[in-house]
């Protein structure tokens, strides 16, 4: 590390231009990242044309500091609302929200903040050391590993629903089957898309998002209008506990780093890291069964992980110029208008522009902290809105956030079928996270499993043939045969008892 | 109730049958393994089909039983509960073949409007068109112009 | 025009503002407002060549109108060009070869002759590019190996069959005397991460636009063992061109613009004189060469000329490909 480029890195980063680029970068990515439906890519695109009389380093910071800060925003909504606005918020609905209803949103909001931050800070101190080593890692990642970690990340979430199994797989099945829904890639054949030019790309995760929770929630919702209101819990307190800290700590130091290597991987972002972050943490807890009850450390692991997540997904980005996930693919076209080229080059050529982003990146996730802290008290007023006002806003918020997705009204009758799943889905109480993990990462398994064959000509050999594989694999039956283990013991200790 | 109930898995049976019938349909691909593209949606939904044609049966068998979300679907026909989720989803259907020939905002204030009124009824009329008034403009406001996001 | 009743009624609503863009009758062309479709979402080629052209026209004051982008994705561009086909001549869409193709594909009901040519404005070229140590240095050695056994060699390609990075490789292969539907093709969903397998090995061949594969040649990670221009490229000179290896082929990855149906005579050449006045801005230039294009401007009448030839090609490279009979 050469501290000439860290010093002159810095100094770029502290004027203060680009101090309020960081400041106003994050504040936007926190409001978009809050809507449903709008996320990260969204915001920077609307935002490049803004960037093009800008000197190309504030540019990028600004368009990088939306993104993460839409990191920090995306589980706002999951927390109050149980909305989440895009998938990598989904985990942190599943602890995040009964806090809120026990009274507790206020204690979520600021443990997922810190969250936040430590995964952010920690992501970007593993970016300044490891970030050759990194990328030299990921590209390791052949077809069949990538199959077998979507396989894990499958197996880790249906095994969340430990009550009652069957509705886990039925789920996850469901989402599987949906998501064989566009063009095949490998054949160019198009599968079940009725005609309709709009799902030849398949049905848009997001818009199931939206549906199912967004519209789905506030279904359910209105089943409660009747009924006398609910004595609201006072909202207790705005900062968490010193128990809940405690609880946390370990959580979000561990999360962190596996969220990072998992951002990493391209393809792989911030959904799976958040999911795999809570469910490791489950898997760990002593306490199991107070996840989804609404428990600190389900919120913070969550959002760890996805920070982190986010920071990692940089590295391929900038260190190789290849783009991991939709939003950083955005974001590449963005630089390369600006007349920065990212690639291996850019850390030899360009050390100064690097050094400067990072610092800025630190910055950014203090100023972050900041925005949201003083948000917290703000937000919690939401929940002060009556609901039969502020439900009909989420619908119509919700409908929005879709037709930003591709401009089309189908997506509009999309949405309000997979409401009215989400109603059901909520009613007989089947977990609908599988379902919508499996829509996201069923087509690109598929298709890895695809390649793997064409590679192997046929042979099944090539899933065990690399030491990554084989490690998945064994975490693989670990995840599923763990929590029968778990049972069967605590019934042998129950009978003995 | 056991209508409810056996719905959902209803549906699942249905849909994995509907895909592996359209899976038989499908074309054979032209390059590589001709049947490449139809083994993972026929594995995919032959196992949907299977499981919920189990859970059916399960559900079918405890239909007597008392479940703790019964309370919850026996909600859903209760007072005005079916008119606002109906409403909800048939004005949807409506908004949305609408949208692109009137434009987001004089189909926002309908479709909101209407909502408003279907929830909160009559008496509250003046917070209802307040709401509608004031979040279509400033969505708009945002969307379109902050945001620069094209809405029609 | 939807867009200016809107803004009364909403100006009507709040009520007391002064309304300034009244003008209920159409006025002359140009209108207030002119719609660029991509038809495919932020990031990729089209959305770039739409927020280019947006900026270069508006930026040099060459089109005082508002330019609004609009993504219209899906259907590889059948959505946006379906958008198009239906609106009036102040909006205009970019386009490629897929116009072609996924009308030849059997996925598309439109084809050029739907639409009002306007220009062709820029072109990439293709690359075929090997691993670092790969046994297989030259375009020779590769179509060699591939010519013994066309399965041996496992090619990465994305982000669908069909597409120019594809059709470039079966073209060149179809050359040296291969059958190319014998062709192993690895696909991948982007450019970005068929690079990834290449440098991991896990894929033996590549083929891509050049721009996606310069930066890692230039780090020495990949080796590029042919472009298909018809002279070698200024960024890349030491790259032979497929021609100088024994492949007879130029093959352009191009992007044009088009309008809607029947544009008037006095529309076209107001987008004649203005796009030909864009393409020499410096701006445009500096977007070429960020982005690593090069100039390939034709007029209105010689890109519908460009237009019918290259169908003819595409139809043909589609059926040698096996994808359509």
């Amino acid at each position: 590390m050469d501290y000439g480029y860290f010093i002159d890195g810095l100094m770029n980063a502290i004027t203060p231009l680009n101090l309020l680029f960081v400041f106003l970068g994050g504040l936007l990515g926190t409001i978009v990242g809050m809507l449903p439906g709008l996320g990260p890519a969204t915001g920077v695109a609307v935002l490049i044309p803004v960037t093009f009389g800008m000197e190309p380093i504030s540019a990028m910071i600004l368009l990088i500091a939306i993104y993460y800060g839409a990191m920090y925003g995306g589980s706002r909504s999951s927390i109050l609302l149980n909305t989440p606005g895009d998938a990598s918020a989904i985990a942190a609905s599943f602890d995040g929200y009964p806090m809120a209803k026990k009274g507790q949103a206020g204690q979520a909001l600021a443990i997922a903040t810190i969250a936040s931050l430590v995964g952010g800070t920690v992501a970007v101190i593993g970016f300044t050391f490891l970030a050759g080593p990194l990328a030299d890692f990921a590209i390791r990642f052949g077809p069949a590993e990538y199959f077998l970690l979507m396989l894990f990340t499958l197996s880790a979430i249906v095994s969340l629903s430990r009550g009652d199994m069957l509705k886990g797989f039925i789920s996850m099945l469901f989402g599987l089957v949906l998501s064989t829904i566009g063009v095949d890639a490998q054949s160019s054949v198009y599968r079940f898309t009725m005609g309709l030019p709009q799902l030849a790309e398949g049905i848009d995760f997001l818009i199931v998002i939206i549906g199912i929770y967004a519209v789905g929630e506030v279904l359910y919702n209105f089943i409660a209008i009747n009924r006398p209101p609910e004595k609201k819990n006072k909202v207790e307190s705005l900062w968490f506990t010193r128990e809940q800290w405690n609880a946390s700590k370990l959580p979000i130091f561990r999360s962190a780093p596996l969220g990072f290597i998992v951002g990493v991987l391209p393809g792989a972002g911030g959904s799976i890291a958040s999911m795999l972050g809570y469910t490791t943490e489950r898997q760990l807890s002593r306490t199991p069964e107070r996840f989804g009850q609404g428990t600190a450390e389900g919120v913070a692991a969550p959002e760890s992980a996805n920070n982190s997540a986010s920071v990692g997904a940089l590295i391929p980005l900038l260190s190789m110029g290849i783009p991991g996930s939709g939003t950083t693919a955005v974001l590449l076209g963005a630089l390369v208008m600006l007349g920065i080229q990212p690639g291996p080059l850019l850390f030899e050529s360009e050390p100064t522009t690097i050094w400067t982003l990072i610092n800025s990146m630190f910055i950014g996730n203090l100023f972050l902290v900041v925005i949201n802290i003083l948000l917290v008290g703000l937000l919690i007023k939401v929940l002060d809105t009556p609901s039969n006002i502020l439900y009909p806003l989420i619908l119509m918020l919700g409908f929005i956030g879709a037709y930003t997705l591709s401009y089309s009204t189908i997506d509009f009758y999309i949405l309000l079928a997979f409401g009215v799943l989400g109603l059901a889905f909520k009613l007989l109480r089947f977990p609908i996270a599988p379902l919508i993990l499996a829509l996201i990462v069923g087509h690109d398994m598929e298709q890895n499993f695809r390649k793997s064959l064409i590679v192997s000509d046929g042979s099944a050999s090539v899933f065990f043939s690399s030491p990554i594989s084989v490690v998945l694999i064994i975490m693989i039956i670990l995840s599923i045969s763990v929590p029968f283990i778990l049972s069967a013991v605590k019934n042998k200790k129950a009978k003995q008892a | 109730m056991t209508v409810v109930k056996l719905s959902l898995p209803a549906v699942f049976i249905l849909t994995a049958v509907g895909f592996i019938i359209a899976t038989f349909n499908l074309p054979q691909a032209s390059l590589g393994n001709a049947f490449g593209p139809h083994y993972f949606p026929m594995g995919a939904s032959a196992l949907l089909l299977l499981l919920s044609v189990f859970y059916f049966i399960r559900s079918y068998r405890e239909r007597h039983e008392e479940h703790k979300e019964d309370e919850d679907i026996r909600a859903v026909a209760k007072g005005r509960t079916p008119y606002i989720i109906g409403g909800t989803l048939i004005f949807g259907v409506v908004y949305a073949l609408i949208f692109d020939f009137v434009g987001y905002i004089i189909a926002t204030l309908l479709y909101l409007g209407v909502l408003m009124f279907i929830i909160n009824g009559k008496s509250k009329w003046l917070i209802n068109v307040l709401t509608t008034i004031i979040f279509t403009f400033m969505s708009w406001y945002i969307f379109a112009e902050l945001l620069n996001i094209s809405l029609p | 025009m939807k867009r200016i009743i809107l803004l009364l009624l909403s100006i009507a609503f709040i009520g007391g503002c002064s309304a300034e863009q009244s003008q209920g009758e159409e006025s002359d062309y140009p209108p207030d407002l002119i719609e660029f479709v991509a038809p495919a979402t932020p990031g990729g080629g089209w959305d770039l060549t739409a927020r280019s052209m947006q900026r270069a026209l508006n930026n040099n004051e060459l089109v005082e109108s508002d330019i609004n982008v609009v993504n219209k994705p899906g259907g590889g561009g059948e959505v946006g060009f379906q958008y198009l086909k239906n609106r009036d001549s102040n909006t205009l869409a970019v386009n490629s070869s897929l116009l072609f193709t996924n009308n030849e594909l059997g996925l598309s009901e439109l084809s050029h002759e739907d639409f009002t040519p306007l220009a062709i404005l820029a072109t990439e070229w293709q690359s075929i590019a090997v691993g670092p140590d790969s046994d297989y240095d030259n375009l020779e050695a590769v179509m060699e190996q591939l010519k013994k056994d066309p399965e041996s060699l496992k090619i990465g390609v994305a982000p669908g069959l069909g597409n120019d990075d594809h059709l470039s490789f079966i073209q060149a292969a179809q050359e040296y005397g291969i059958d190319p539907s014998k062709l192993d093709f690895l696909v991948y969903e982007s450019g970005g991460e068929v690079v990834t397998a290449l440098l991991g090995g896990h894929i033996d061949v590549a083929t891509m636009s050049v721009s996606e594969a310069s930066e890692q040649y230039k780090a020495d990670r990949l080796d590029i063992v042919g472009v298909s221009s018809e002279e070698r490229l200024e960024e890349l000179p030491e790259v032979p061109t497929f021609k100088e290896q024994g492949v007879d082929l130029v093959f352009p990855h191009w992007r044009g613009v088009m309008g809607p149906p029947d544009m008037t005579e006095e529309e076209i050449a107001y987008w004649d004189e203005r796009l030909q006045q864009m393409v020499e801005t410096e701006e445009w230039q500096t977007i070429l060469e960020n982005n690593q294009w090069d100039d390939y401007y034709m007029n209105a009448e010689e890109t519908e000329q460009f237009m019918d030839e290259q169908e003819q090609t595409y139809q043909e490279l589609l059926t040698n490909a096996g994808l359509t009979e």
